[in-house]
């Protein structure tokens, strides 16, 4: 008789974590699964990469409901060649899974919509990649940003004090473009009606963005603020499928409001930051919280449907539209469209006498 | 009046109830171990608008196969969806004479509706062929095939054939056919609940939790004209709000 394989440590740490992590809804996605090929040509991947049958989500599934069936399943355990169960044994098939979990799949769930059974798979994708990263197996870039999250508190290394710097120059350019000296980025001012959040790209690469939504807030009459730390909105735990991290950073965030005693937290144009931030970091967490959560995009079109908006900034014909800005409106804004942007769709503001401002306003990601 | 054979009379009776009943026992077991597994939950508050919430998503997803036009997979290959409807009807109906040959003869003893069966498995027999050419012929169906996916299409396919030419209920004429139908009845249902066909057990699971999921996000149930909602829409998170009291009226 041959002598059993030995598992990799990682590898042994990998199937004892399997059996922690799959719940009800990731063992129905795994067993469910009847290889009828029906999601092959839903995949973006696939489309972009024809004859590559690596990319089908089903056989990217597989990568892991092989290393299901072969633990979990009652057949694959008993007859593991028959359903097509496979152990894990090597470094190597673990750096195999993290090209498929990490590189080929964006947990989009297109395949899932389009699966007659429902399976989910982003959710057990997800999965596959937080049990990697729990053993350090992730790609290096992944690595670097979740690591800054965790230490520094936001995913693009930013330190608390040129966060602030950063906040502080933008107030001085508003009050010197609208010479106006009252317009302020408050920081840290408790039982403000909202706490706005951001994504780190925003305070590191183009701060505009903070200045343009402060402007906004000020024009709209808004009572807000933005924390000093706790204002990184975005989340690598959705990426990595760390929940602890997810937990941690989301934490973070919640914990700064409810310091604050905001009503409301708006989150700034991100869609997988919103997600996290709104919807997952709960779950994550394991923590409700008291206050609401809003995508920055629909504070904005209240502003323009509900609020004062649109009368101000007839007032102020010095108001200008940002081209291609998400948020700021155009002048003269006399017709909003009658629908409301699905994910990606676009919202047109006119300027009447002039050239038509084409406004791209990305609605949130469920 | 033709004796029929002690071995069809044990297959036609006998053995489908004990099968029937391991069955029964395996699915009951497997059940409860599903429900071992805890399920989780969502802590966040809905993002949906007041069109969508869980249980409307739920219920949307669990009669998403009867809507093949909500799928672009189905929507891209309606002939696809056609033969899966003549698949999974002809299974039930399969499975429903199994029942009622031995015990409710009289039940499908109709000349034309002898016909209808075996024009529904004859086209599921077809369609069963096909797929298996198609597992075996396409690189990306072999690529996601395991011996259970061959073999599980194989024994349904060549269970329409026998169900084909048992369906006329003549032992004197299809004795063996008849027998080979049962057999290969209890085999299936012994074969079941080890094997991928045991699909449907889990597909009231996968489907309520996907749609629970989706609906307490806002996506389920998909409005029959996504992209064109009104704007009010998106300000009617609360069923009190007065735009969707409006929009309820």
């Amino acid at each position: 008789m041959g002598k059993a394989i030995e598992r990799s440590y990682k590898c042994q740490k990998v199937v004892e974590r399997l059996h922690q992590k799959v719940n009800r809804q990731i063992l129905g996605s795994l067993e469910a699964c009847v290889h009828c090929g029906m999601c092959t040509d839903q995949c973006h991947y696939v489309l972009a990469n024809p004859g590559d049958v690596t990319y089908m989500p089903s056989y990217k599934a597989d990568k892991l409901r092989k290393l299901f069936k072969a633990h979990i399943d009652w057949t694959g355990k008993v007859f593991p060649w028959w359903v097509g169960a496979r152990d894990l044994y090597s470094d190597e098939e673990l750096e195999e899974l993290k090209d498929v979990v990490f590189g080929k799949c964006t947990n989009c769930r297109r395949c899932s919509v389009n699966c007659p059974m429902g399976v989910d798979m982003a959710t057990f994708n997800r999965m596959a990649r937080g049990l990697l990263v729990s053993v350090g197996v992730m790609p290096e870039g992944v690595a670097v940003v979740a690591k800054d999250q965790w230490e520094i508190g936001n995913q693009m290394g930013v330190l608390k004090e040129d966060y602030l710097d950063t906040l502080q120059w933008m107030e001085e350019e508003l009050q010197n473009e609208y010479k106006d000296p009252s317009i302020k980025i408050p920081v840290d001012r408790m039982g403000a009606d909202i706490m706005y959040t951001i994504n780190p790209r925003e305070a590191k690469y183009d701060p505009r963005t903070i200045a343009e939504a402060a402007a906004i807030f000020h024009f709209a009459g808004a009572s807000w603020t933005m924390p000093s730390e706790g204002w990184d909105m975005t989340n690598f735990g959705l990426f990595n499928g760390d929940d602890e991290l997810g937990g941690a950073v989301a934490k973070r965030l919640y914990d700064a409001a409810e310091a604050l005693h905001v009503k409301k937290v708006v989150i700034s144009e991100c869609g997988h930051g919103y997600r996290s931030t709104r919807c997952e970091g709960q779950n994550w967490g394991q923590r409700d919280v008291s206050f609401e959560m809003e995508s920055s995009v629909i504070t904005m079109l209240r502003y323009i449907k509900e609020g004062d908006l649109p009368r101000l900034l007839q007032q102020r014909p010095e108001l200008r539209a940002h081209r291609g800005a998400a948020r700021a409106p155009a002048p003269r804004v006399h017709r909003l469209p009658r629908d409301v942007p699905e994910p990606g769709g676009e919202l047109l503001l006119h300027r009447r006498r002039r050239r038509h401002v084409h406004v791209r306003v990305r609605a949130p990601a469920p | 009046m033709h004796e029929i054979s002690p071995l069809l009379r044990f297959s036609e009776d006998k053995l489908q109830i004990i099968a029937l009943l391991f069955m029964a026992a395996v699915y009951v077991i497997k059940v409860k171990w599903i429900l071992k597994f805890t399920a989780g939950k969502e802590r966040q508050k809905t993002t949906s608008t007041g069109r969508t919430d869980a249980r409307k998503g739920a219920y949307y997803s669990l009669f998403n196969i009867f809507m093949p036009w909500t799928m672009s997979s189905y929507r891209q290959h309606p002939l696809f969806y056609l033969q899966f409807g003549v698949f999974h009807t002809a299974v039930a109906v399969s499975i429903a004479m199994s029942v009622a040959m031995p015990y409710f003869p009289g039940l499908i003893a109709n000349h034309y509706l002898v016909l209808l069966m075996q024009a529904l498995f004859g086209a599921a027999f077809l369609i069963g062929l096909g797929r298996l050419i198609r597992r075996i012929a396409s690189p990306y169906m072999r690529a996601i095939s395991s011996p259970d996916d061959y073999f599980s299409l194989w024994l349904l396919t060549v269970w329409f054939a026998f169900a084909f030419m048992a369906a006329p209920n003549r032992p004197e004429l299809t004795e063996l056919w008849l027998t080979g139908y049962f057999l290969l009845t209890a085999l299936f249902l012994f074969y079941v609940p080890f094997s991928k066909i045991s699909h449907y057990i889990f597909y009231p699971f996968t489907r309520w939790y996907l749609g629970k999921t989706l609906g307490h996000r806002g996506v389920y149930p998909i409005p029959f004209n996504p992209g064109h909602e009104p704007l009010t829409r998106l300000f009617a998170q609360n069923p009190r709000h007065p735009a969707a009291v409006k929009e309820a009226k």
